[in-house]
């Protein structure tokens, strides 16, 4: 435990241990996330196929997807005409914003044994003896074979047919191109044919999957298009035709040596167009018998519904009628439902909205029209029922699809009160005051005050003014500093002067011994005054020093202690009194002087 | 030698009243410019906008006048049905008063009435927010800024603290924005190229010619920028796809002309 505690304590080792613990709280806590989260998860399985049309020799991608915990391998239904092989499994575990989940997905090939349209499904999974079930599907096997075309001895052929032979004017026909290929190809495009009377819509991605013929393992590429005709009249589409590269592999000529390998061989690729069949469709017009005034053209399988929201409201509010027409076929031509006029209620249209599905099953959609209803008195209000009418092709018949009348109950609406003195409120019902009411329009009249007449000020003062005044601080700086420039060069030499001077002084007077000599201080003084006073190699006496220091604004008091510290070391000097001074002498020379050269400009 | 500083000082200062004085002086406007107005003002609520339209024109010509007065005869044109003289007059008062909120209403009112574009305004953001100020404020603010400047500048000859140093460098910043400023609006107060369409349908021709090929035509009210003038004809521009010839007749610029004539048509 010491050991333990010296360690951490250890300036450099604390880092590493903090990482350390950190580093382990993160796998801990990513761990139990792991263990727990998928726990609480309940378990989800789905069924979904390559596509929902196949025909006897077309191999169909199955595919389980289970979410949630994990369980067992999957069975599914509905098998029995169909030869399973097992494609493998995969498993998919991601964290998006903190919520964990986990997917494992199943996949099988299966191969129709006999024509016919199965249901596949559901796939079960069980998991602590409960059964989670998935969706089903519907598989229509044909037994259309591409066996019969004399192209299909190639390892490079192409199909095209329609969903149907024959059908109606602005039907939704399914237009196949299936591309069979048993060598590899690249750059591969498709020319659809253009037929007048004819239109055709690419329906979601293309579709690749194997098919067997003739024992041979095609990889077929299916597109689907959806073909609407504008016109009736027999239609003969013509060849949809594919271009491409075909990689073809050219093995060297010398056989047994080394680079006869796989490996080595060159590949080669020629460009190759290849036609599909030709197919006939038969467009009839749509039917006169049955057709009603409200008819726009819609062909297909439709339905309509309506709602109301809320069902109930007070006077002053409003009520939201939504009317949804959805359906399989010419979608587009869904028509915008006008609501009957009705007493007291004010109705205010939203803008249609439209959502088209082009999938590779067809092509489906919905169009959602909403009315904002406002009442305008209290009641009971029923909105009328609302109909479409679409051509249904399979039947050959119009189809009207009504929705259900709905009821809006107005109740008494929000009124506030004031009080009128006695106690009783007096009512009074809110109501919307427009925000302003137009009666005429002029312009705004002229401007007659006296200042009309005064041009702006800057116009009055004129351009060479504005320059003045523009440019006069920048003059007033460039003055002062060449000023500046002219005196601060004397005054500076002058200071510097000063200082040296005195610096120079101060050096000598130190560089003395204790006991100094008396001429050599006089030396230093008048030496000192001569600098100070710029009498180059001229030298002031006694009396001129002090007159000219009391010119220069110096105390008469310090003059007189300088005048007197002078005359003494010239009499001591002269007189061969004394050669030497003091400490003390010293210092009281050193600090007069400083105050005269303070004091001196 | 301290007396000579003490009137060296002086006269330095006094250069700028001597320059000064002629505006001060100029404060006194001619008594017949307000007799002119008074005039006019009298006409024009008599609802009689002719007599008004030409006092007010008279009163441009004499005095150095501010953008109300140009305001007002855009006024006496729309009453007098001339919508691109009044939006002519209306924009040369904007070129002074430009965030009047009269003018803007009474101009766009035209506008709206004969269905006319809009102003041509410049495609630099800098330059169409440069005009929501007037002149003078432009101007003041570059001339109290750069006296600032100036004075911290001769501030830090002697005292070179550290606030003084950021507060020249902002207003070395502030300096150098305002005068971009006041050269940028100097420059479009001289340089203002634009026009108006003064007569209802003009013809565009592709030369200085009626003989040339007729492009296209422009509405009364119409404004254009114009390139160049070759006799009586100019060269005008709408965008970038119309431009062509028009008759000084028919165009006239928010410019004034230099001798301030109002009643001279054309550039």
């Amino acid at each position: 435990m010491v050991a333990l505690r010296n360690y951490i304590y250890c300036d450099l080792c604390r880092q590493k241990y903090f990482l350390m613990v950190k580093g382990m709280m993160v796998i801990i806590i990513f761990f139990l996330l792991i263990s727990i989260t998928p726990a609480l998860a309940e378990i989800s399985v789905s069924l979904e196929t390559d596509r929902t049309d196949a025909t006897l020799s077309d191999t169909v991608t199955l595919v389980v997807r289970v979410q949630g915990k994990k369980g067992k391998p999957p069975f599914i239904m509905g098998l029995d005409h169909f030869q399973v092989s097992n494609g493998g499994s995969s498993s998919r575990f991601e964290m998006v914003n903190g919520r964990i989940s986990s997917e494992k997905k199943y996949i099988f090939y299966i191969t129709p044994r006999k024509k016919g349209i199965f249901i596949i499904g559901p796939a079960e999974v069980s998991h602590n003896n409960k059964i989670y079930k998935s969706n089903t599907i519907e598989l229509k096997v044909d037994d259309t074979s591409p066996l019969e075309s004399p192209d299909r001895n190639n390892p490079l052929f192409v199909t095209a047919e329609c969903s149907k032979s024959h059908g109606y004017v602005g039907q939704i026909f399914l237009y196949t191109l299936k591309f069979y290929r048993l060598k590899s190809v690249s750059n591969v495009s498709v020319d659809v044919p253009e037929i007048d009377g004819l239109s055709f819509k690419k329906l979601g991605d293309h579709k690749e999957y194997i098919s067997t013929i003739k024992e041979g393992d095609y990889s077929v590429i299916e597109l689907r298009y959806a073909l609407v005709a504008d016109k009736p009249g027999v239609y003969k589409i013509t060849q949809a035709f594919f271009k491409m590269n075909v990689l073809e592999k050219q093995s060297r000529s010398n056989r047994g040596s080394f680079f006869d390998d796989s490996f080595f061989n060159i590949t080669r690729t020629r460009p190759l167009s290849i036609y599909s069949n030709e197919v006939d469709l038969i467009v009839k017009s749509l039917p006169k018998e049955g057709r009603t005034q409200d008819f726009s053209g819609l062909v297909g399988r439709f339905s309509i519904k309506a709602s109301l929201v809320p069902e109930e409201i007070k006077l002053g509010e409003s009520a939201t009628l939504t009317t949804i027409i959805s359906g399989d076929g010419n979608v587009r031509l869904i028509p915008d439902l006008k609501l009957q006029e009705l007493k007291d209620i004010k109705a205010y249209a939203d803008q249609p909205f439209i959502d088209i599905q082009r999938t590779f099953n067809g092509v489906s959609g919905k169009k959602i029209m909403k009315w904002a209803i406002v009442p305008q008195k209290e009641g009971v209000y029923t909105i009328p029922a609302m109909s479409i009418t679409y051509f249904n092709p399979e039947t050959g018949h119009y189809v009207q699809e009504k929705t259900s009348p709905l009821m809006l109950d107005v109740m008494h609406g929000n009124i506030n009160g004031i009080d009128n003195g006695s106690g009783q409120k007096i009512a009074i019902s809110t109501y919307i005051r427009p925000e302003s009411k137009v009666y005429g329009e002029d312009i705004f009249s002229i401007h007659d005050g006296y200042d009309v007449l005064r041009p702006d000020n800057i116009d009055k003062m004129g351009t060479i003014t504005l320059y003045i005044i523009f440019l006069f601080p920048a003059f007033i700086f460039f003055v002062i500093l060449g000023i500046r420039y002219i005196y601060g060069k004397n005054i500076e030499i002058e200071t510097l002067t000063a200082k040296k001077t005195m610096s120079v002084f101060l050096k000598n007077i130190k560089s003395l011994k204790d006991n100094a000599q008396t001429d050599d201080i006089l030396k230093f003084i008048n030496i000192y005054f001569s600098e100070r006073f710029n009498l180059k190699g001229g030298s002031l006496t006694v009396s001129e020093i002090y007159n000219r220091l009391l010119q220069q604004g110096i105390l008469q008091e310090t003059a007189q202690d300088i005048l007197d510290i002078m005359t003494e070391l010239e009499t001591m000097v002269y007189t061969g009194e004394s050669t030497e001074v003091n400490l003390s002498f010293k210092e009281n020379l050193i600090t007069i002087i400083k105050k005269i050269d303070r004091k001196l400009k | 030698m301290k007396d000579l500083k003490a009137i060296f000082c002086l006269i330095l200062f006094l250069i700028p009243v001597f320059y000064l004085y002629p505006a001060i002086a100029n404060e006194n406007s001619p008594k017949n410019g307000y007799e002119l107005l008074s005039h006019a003002n009298l006409a024009y609520k008599k609802g009689d906008f002719k007599s008004a339209k030409q006092y007010y024109e008279k009163l441009i010509q004499s005095v150095q006048t501010g953008g109300d007065v140009f305001y007002n005869l855009g006024n006496c044109y729309v009453r007098l049905n001339s919508p691109g003289k009044a939006i002519l007059n209306y924009e040369r008062a904007k070129r002074i008063m430009r965030r009047n909120a009269d003018l803007e209403f009474n101009l766009q009112y035209v506008r709206d009435k004969i269905q006319a574009g809009k102003d041509i305004n410049p495609r630099v953001f800098f330059f169409q927010w440069l005009r929501n100020f007037t002149r003078a404020e432009i101007i003041w603010s570059f001339m109290i800024i750069n006296l600032l400047f100036w004075a911290v500048l001769i501030l830090r000859l002697w005292i070179r603290v550290e606030w003084s140093f950021y507060l020249l460098l902002s207003l070395c910043f502030l300096w150098l924005i305002s005068g971009t400023c006041v050269l940028s609006d100097w420059y479009w107060m001289s340089h203002d190229k634009r026009a108006v369409v003064i007569n209802s349908e003009i013809l565009v021709y592709a030369g200085p010619s009626e003989n040339d090929t007729t492009l296209f035509s422009l509405a009364e009210g119409t404004m254009v920028k114009y390139e160049r003038k070759e006799g009586d004809w100019l060269l005008i521009r709408m965008n970038e796809e119309k431009r062509g010839w028009a008759r000084t007749k028919d165009v006239e610029s928010i410019v004034l002309p230099e001798n301030n004539s109002v009643d001279k048509n054309g550039v």
